[in-house]
């Protein structure tokens, strides 16, 4: 019995528990059951590897020790991480601390340690130097290397696994072909490892001879047993990973396949609505059949919405709460389709909303009857000063969103999106609640005037978009221009001379 | 009626001399020689339209309040020479299409440039006796690059004015006598309004004058030393094998350049390139994306952006990071340009004149060094486009921008590695076979009669 | 005629049509889609034609010359370099006269340097400071000020001293944040009323407007280099090449509502140079 691990993992569990009770869900998003339930899970791990009846044996058998090492990598971290201890920390520390850590995740060494293809190096450099060095014999020996060894082990896994979960601050958020990529190029390399470990014929670690009583050929048997478990098991552990991963981008990408149906099937409904009609069509609706509407909307609301909005608009871990919400905001998300969200993600992205504007209006009108937020909405015509318009876009809008509403990069994975689908009333709305990262622009910053005006400009450059002097290339300026340069231009003109001269 | 005039010619500069030995001149014409022409032709293009558009453009920084066609802009305060060329653009028949094929030209001209310099490098064209030339045709690269950037920041947009002051800033990173050259060249603190004025003095005269002047001598150093060739049969150090000037080459030639004029033409008829309508006019205080200079520009672009945040105090003063990454990298990379003949004569210890080129396979170092250093450049090009592709692949560019300073020393070392392989392993095949190049040697044996044996292997370089 | 012949009187007669409709596009001013399709098939066809002609219809005849040209022979060489030095033999008569020609040479080269100072005026103080003075007024690109109840938390605002719009050097970001998340030095205490701040928009890197505002990370992006500003830590570079801090205009809020700089910026704002310290 380890008296010194129990103690640890009684003491790790009076930590959480102490920083449970004081969690502060305002501050940070809300820990469900799960999260509790996956804490738990890998301290029950982490019990089952470090004690009886895995640690005496793990002291003179080669698979057993793998075995735990197994279950530290591979089950212990990822669950440890899906129990969301950054959230939890974030939450429950003092407020002082929880900024200082705040920036110590903004800071450079917890990126650069977060860093994907370091998190992948450096994994599988411990792996391999672990296993093939002098350390491997030297932690059987002295227990404060071993302990040194698992702590290691569990760092670089709780690394490697925190590149592909992304639950709490994320330094580097993957989309799901990367997370792919970086779980397919694990599972090789780890198979590589076991089976080397597996084929060998020398007995890498004397240390178990000695404890196979001096039997090399026992040792061997049980070296090539480790090899195997990690080159089987480990590979299996993986793949299973994989198929999750890929799974959740099917999932993801099945989700968006129904959006694109469900706009094929919409393009009849849809069109260019006027901004004014459509304002006044959801005031009228939402104060004329007020019963049946709020009653219809608080059905969608329960089935779209509830599930991370919360049933009575409070929020969750990954939803705001719709308690100040205005009328602007909830429009807005939900007439571009950003709203109901495939998945909980921080962007989404501009597609056919899968409500009809009837379901949207009924939800409006049930969200707003349970809000504080202003039920002002913007009134916008599209006869504003097309000069003007231009100006303001050049000095508020075109450095994020590009000088033709192309869209554009504006760091850390967030997209200024292009403005092609928008229509002006959902410029208009943007341009007041400060969707994502935007910022939001009031009264007094652009008043409604300026926002019809740069609205104006944006219908031109939706619709009319002067571009006299041929294909616009995506709107990619220079960069485009150098690869038409190089490849319709040079590439074509390298053809002409192949032709004229000779190959000799 | 040709022979009247060449009669007449003859009388009175005494030209059938000449013409009697030029007009049979051999050009080897191999297709990769003909890359050289690409550009020439190009500068041609250039001239051309730009003597057109020179008529239209006012080089003033004097603002006005535009009028014009073009709805978006109007009451809107700009430049004189951004109305003139706004005015080119929408207004003037032929104007936008010949505004646009100059820039395509332009374009063109330094991909051929580009392209051309990696043959005459690959090929070993460089060597003695023509290290002479690979200088002015660097210096023909450099002025390119300059007439290329006054060019495209002469109609003071948006895009090019945020060019033109990260050049600026640029110049006044440079120790000691940055900030007085900056004021000198641009008239005064950014932006004056002098500036303008002389980019336009220094695109239509100044550069032109000295591209074409050093063309000139391009051009006449190779006619007097006679182009390189491939080994061949028939082929040797001491003669050229080709097509004759007249008719063949002259055919050909005009030819390409017909088809050259024609390539950018259809470019600048289809291609909408650099709207400078839709960007507005410069504003120091608006900034549109994506912000990215012509392709050229890419690499000082992708250097700066990848280029440590490194602000150095010494002693009371600044060297900024811009100086590092604008000033002294593109200084080092051209420095080891210019030098490389020198260089590698004092590398390979070969002082002989070459007049065969060789095949990129028979140098494997100089391959494997010219890759490296290719692809260096091209790495840093496209990381200073790394903001639109972080928008289209949808990678945070924070990431992407680290992902580009790590393979900028890993990927030109991976590639010149795989290139110095690739091409000794060429090469051993290529000796391992007959092929055309092994030659029989026939003699006189002693004991009467001729005697065939293959030709001594030749002198290897590593 | 044969076939290629054919195709070669073709091609030359495609480029007559390609430029009578070029003229044609140019005088109905057809737009540069047509002006240049008309060209392309003009110039493309003559040059197809001329190609045709040089690869199937001259003779494919070869020249093969000698290389002698150089280097010259050593008569040649010895004669060159005779000439060469009958003349300096003949100046070296009078050696010192030689030092004074070179003295009178390389005097007026650098003296015709000189005028070349025209063309700008000296650096002097140029770099050193903005418009801002103390008691400016905050106004926007338009003229109207700033007041103090004006901008919503989470936006952001262009502003320039009142009566200097446009200037160059003078742009400035205001912002504005939550209670609680700026974080304030000692000395800049008073410098960020009511969460109001306002920060240098000339980038220090390479003087790029920094136009890009995350507003819910409080982080200022430059579209040029991407170099990240933190807004709320006093703008610190903490990502891209930028090495210092955009320079903050220390703010103030007058008795009538209006937001006014204390002073001029503390530092040169923009990029680096050799004599900033």
């Amino acid at each position: 019995m380890n008296y010194t691990v129990l103690l640890l993992l009684l003491l790790a569990m009076a930590l959480y528990v102490w920083l449970m009770s004081r969690y502060d869900a305002r501050r940070a998003q809300r820990l469900d059951r799960w999260h509790v339930a996956a804490f738990g899970a890998t301290v029950a791990v982490l019990y089952l590897a470090l004690e009886p009846p895995l640690e005496p044996l793990a002291d003179g058998s080669f698979l057993a020790h793998m075995t735990q090492h197994m279950l530290l990598v591979y089950v212990a971290a990822p669950l440890f991480l899906l129990s969301a201890p950054m959230m939890l920390l974030l939450g429950s520390l003092d407020l002082t601390k929880a900024r200082q850590l705040g920036r110590f995740l903004r800071g450079p060494l917890w990126r650069f340690l977060t860093f994907p293809v370091f998190t992948w190096l450096f994994f599988m450099a411990v792996m391999w130097g672990a296993h093939f060095s002098a350390l491997y014999e030297l932690a059987l020996t002295h227990p404060v290397v071993h302990i040194v060894e698992h702590a290691l082990f569990l760092a670089a896994a709780i690394l490697f696994w925190q590149a592909i979960i992304h639950i709490g601050p994320v330094s580097w958020p993957m989309n799901f072909p990367l997370r792919v990529v970086y779980v397919f190029l694990a599972t090789p390399q780890g198979a590589f490892l076991g089976l080397a470990l597996y084929q060998t014929r020398k007995v890498l670690y004397s240390h178990y001879v000695m404890t196979h009583d001096g039997s090399a050929a026992a040792a061997l048997a049980d070296q090539h047993a480790g090899g195997a478990l990690m080159w089987i098991g480990g590979g299996l552990l993986l793949f299973v990973v994989f198929m999750i991963v890929v799974a959740m981008w099917g999932r993801h990408e099945r989700r968006l396949g129904e959006q694109l149906d469900a706009r094929l099937d919409a393009r009849l409904r849809s069109g260019a609505v006027l901004g004014i009609v459509f304002a006044l069509a959801a005031f009228g609706i939402s104060t004329r059949a007020a019963d049946t509407t709020l009653g219809q909307g608080q059905n969608l609301y329960q089935i779209h919405c509830s599930s991370c909005h919360g049933s009575s608009l409070q929020g969750s871990a990954n939803a705001p709460s719709l308690r100040n919400v205005s009328i602007d905001a909830v429009q807005f998300y939900l007439t571009t389709g950003r709203m109901p969200a495939i998945a909980p993600s921080e962007q989404n992205q501009h597609r056919t909303p899968i409500l009809s504007p009837a379901q949207i209006d009924a939800l409006v009108t049930f969200v707003m009857s349970r809000s504080h937020g202003s039920t002002v909405l913007p009134v916008v015509d599209n006869v504003g000063n097309l000069a003007r318009g231009r100006a303001l876009f050049t000095a508020n809008c075109s450095a994020c969103h590009g000088a033709t509403a192309q869209g554009g990069s504006v760091g850390y994975g967030w997209i200024a999106p292009s403005l092609d689908r928008a229509t002006v009333t959902q410029v208009a709305q943007a341009i007041r609640i400060g969707p994502g990262v935007m910022p939001r622009f009031d009264e007094h910053t652009l008043s409604d005037s300026d926002v019809n005006d740069i609205v104006r400009y944006v219908n031109v450059l939706q619709t009319n978009v002067p571009n006299a002097g041929g294909l616009p290339l995506g709107g990619l300026g220079a960069v485009a221009e150098g690869l038409v340069a190089w490849v319709l231009g040079m590439g074509v003109l390298i053809v002409v001379v192949r032709l004229i001269g000779t190959n000799a | 009626m040709i022979r009247r005039l060449a009669l007449a010619l003859d009388d009175r500069l005494g030209t059938a001399h000449f013409m009697r030995k030029a007009l049979r001149k051999a050009f080897p014409d191999h297709w990769s020689f003909m890359l050289g022409e690409i550009a020439l032709y190009c500068f041609v293009v250039l001239l051309a339209t730009g003597v057109y558009l020179g008529f239209f453009f006012d080089a003033s920084s004097q603002p006005l309040t535009y009028n014009g066609s073009y709805l978006s802009l109007h009451g809107i305060q700009m430049s004189a020479a951004y109305a003139s060329v706004l005015r080119l653009s929408l207004d003037t028949r032929a104007g936008l299409l010949l505004r646009q094929i100059h820039h395509w030209a332009a374009l063109v001209f330094l991909a051929a440039i580009t392209v051309h310099m990696c043959r005459i490098f690959f090929t070993g064209a460089f060597r003695r006796p023509r290290e002479l030339n690979w200088i002015i045709g660097l210096v023909l690269l450099i002025l390119a690059l300059g007439a290329g950037f006054t060019g495209y920041s002469l109609p003071d947009d948006l895009l090019s004015g945020t060019g033109l002051r990260i050049a600026y800033s640029v110049l006044i990173s440079v120790p000691f006598v940055g900030t007085d050259l900056a004021f000198l060249f641009f008239g005064g603190a950014f932006p004056a309004t002098e500036t303008i004025g002389r980019l336009f003095f220094a695109h239509v005269l100044i550069l032109p004058a000295l591209i074409a002047a050093a063309m000139t001598l391009h051009l006449g150093i190779i006619w007097r030393q006679k182009h390189t060739q491939f080994r061949g049969p028939g082929r040797t150090e001491n003669n050229v094998v080709g097509s004759p000037l007249w008719p063949n080459y002259a055919m050909k030639s005009a030819g390409l350049l017909f088809a050259v004029a024609a390539i950018v033409t259809a470019l600048g008829a289809f291609f909408q390139i650099n709207p400078i309508w839709l960007y507005g006019p410069y504003d120091p205080a608006n900034v549109s994306a994506p912000a990215q200079p012509d392709w050229y520009i890419g690499w000082l672009e992708g250097a700066l952006r990848l280029g440590p945040s490194w602000d150095w105090q010494i002693f009371n003063h600044t060297v900024p990071a811009p100086f590092f990454a604008g000033v002294l990298l593109p200084f080092v990379f051209f420095s080891l340009l210019f030098v490389w003949p020198f260089l590698e004569r004092r590398i390979t210890h070969d002082g002989e004149p070459h007049q065969l080129l060789d095949h990129p396979s028979d140098t494997p170092w100089r391959t494997g060094v010219g890759a490296a250093v290719l692809t260096f450049a091209i790495v840093l090009t496209f990381a200073g486009s790394d903001g639109v592709q972080a928008k289209i692949v949808g990678i945070s560019v924070e990431m992407l921008a680290s992902l580009y300073r790590i393979m900028l020393p890993v990927l030109p070392a991976v590639v010149g590695l795989l290139s110095f392989e690739l091409a000794r392993e060429l090469r051993a095949r290529r000796d391992a076979l007959p092929g055309t190049d092994a030659r029989i040697v026939i003699s006189r044996a002693d004991s009467g009669g001729f005697v065939g044996q293959p030709e001594e292997h030749r002198e290897r370089r590593p | 005629m044969t076939a290629r012949l054919w195709s070669i009187a073709v091609a030359f007669g495609v480029s007559v049509l390609g430029s009578v409709c070029f003229a044609a596009a140019c005088a109905v001013h057809a737009g540069p889609q047509l002006e240049g399709l008309s060209l392309f098939v003009a110039l493309g066809a003559l040059g197809l034609g001329i190609i045709l002609w040089a690869r199937f219809a001259v003779p494919q005849e070869q020249a093969v010359d000698v290389r002698d040209d150089y280097p010259s022979s050593g008569d040649d060489r010895r004669g060159a370099g005779a000439a060469l030095q009958h003349g300096a033999d003949e100046l070296d008569r009078h050696g010192f006269l030689t030092k004074f020609l070179l003295a009178a040479f390389g005097t007026l080269g650098v003296a015709a340097l000189f005028p070349l100072r025209s063309l700008g005026p000296r650096f002097g103080k140029g770099l050193y400071h903005t418009k801002w003075t103390r008691g400016a007024r905050l106004v926007r690109a338009d003229g109207t000020p700033v007041l103090a109840a004006d901008l919503a938390v989470g936006s952001i605002l262009t502003v320039f001293p009142a009566g200097y719009v446009d200037d160059a050097s003078s742009q400035t970001l205001l912002l504005r944040l939550p209670p609680g998340v700026l974080h304030v030095s000692p000395q800049r205490r008073s410098w960020s009323p009511q969460g109001y701040v306002a920060f240098s928009k000339v980038c220090t890197h390479a003087g790029c407007p920094v136009g890009l505002y995350r507003a819910s990370m409080y982080q200022l992006l430059c579209p040029c280099h991407q170099s990240v500003f933190d807004v709320a830590h006093a703008a610190q570079p903490i990502s891209g090449p930028a090495a210092r801090a955009l320079p903050q205009l220390p703010l103030q809020i007058a008795d009538d509502g209006h937001l006014q700089a204390q002073s001029d910026y503390t530092e040169p704002i923009g990029p680096g140079f050799w004599q900033r310290s």
